[in-house]
């Protein structure tokens, strides 16, 4: 009997603030493939300060946005916490999107590198 | 040989989505499968998220995600789901008694209220994680 819940996956890493500012892509784009957003937490090596936020996002939509004052040096920060904007958690990001974890705003100051944890479903595009 | 088996390395599944208010109180509170029976499955849920759209929750007493026998696995009283708050298994507010325990074979899985209707919210998003057993 075919189980009908995705099984959840996971990108997990590490990025030095360069790339986050440039965005890094955690998840690659896929043709057809569409891919939800369900849980983050990030983890800042020295604090964020300067930059608005740390945005999980597909470049259209931000899934979970992280603002520099929740990312203190150390500090392990889940989605949902104080500082933190999730409007769009769980919600399907568009067919064949990839995801990436993208500074806003200015670059990032002080901090050397963000590390990330995205807990992620794919599903398929349905035929047309 | 009958006995329930687990695969060595398994794998988490995600269930997640939204329910509207009427979802939540459908089935006269029962409310809504977010995950169907299987059987001879055994369902664990090993965490959930649960985050209220609209405004404050009113007149039910907890909104609970069970399995589909009755079984609580995490009860929230409506007061902790302020506006567009995400509120984590193990916060303020709820209980998790079986989080983390096998539910009844075959059994799904299900969220709705306790008491009353549930009053003024648009709809509950969630997001819940569990593996399976055979």
């Amino acid at each position: 009997m075919a189980l009908t819940s995705p099984q959840l996956r996971t990108a997990r890493g590490s990025a030095l603030v360069a790339a986050i500012d440039a965005g890094v892509t955690i998840i690659p784009a896929a043709p057809a493939r569409i891919i939800t957003v369900v849980d983050v937490w990030m983890r800042s090596t020295g604090s964020t300060d300067t930059c608005d936020s740390v945005d999980v996002t597909d470049g259209h939509t931000v899934f979970a946005s992280f603002e520099d004052a929740a990312l203190t040096n150390g500090a392990l920060k889940r989605i949902g916490a104080a500082n933190t904007a999730f409007t769009n958690l769980g919600t399907a990001a568009a067919s064949g999107h990839g995801i990436q974890v993208k500074t806003a705003g200015a670059g990032i100051g002080t901090a050397t590198a963000i590390e990330y944890c995205v807990h992620y479903k794919v599903s398929s595009k349905a035929a047309a | 040989m009958g006995a329930t088996t687990t695969p060595p390395f398994p794998k988490t599944r995600v269930a997640s989505g939204n329910l509207v208010r009427a979802s939540l109180n459908a089935a006269s509170g029962a409310g809504t499968v977010i995950v169907p029976d299987s059987a001879g499955r055994t369902i664990t849920v090993i965490d959930v998220w649960m985050r209220n759209v609209g405004g404050n929750i009113g007149g039910a007493t907890a909104i609970v995600l069970e399995d589909t026998a009755g079984t609580d696995v995490m009860s929230t009283t409506v007061g902790t789901f302020d506006s567009n708050v995400l509120v984590r298994a193990g916060a303020s507010g709820t209980t998790v008694t079986n989080l983390g325990v096998a539910l009844g074979k075959g059994k799904g899985l299900r969220i709705g209220r306790t008491v009353s209707d549930a009053t003024t919210t648009t709809s509950l998003d969630y997001c819940v994680l569990y593996k399976i057993a055979n």
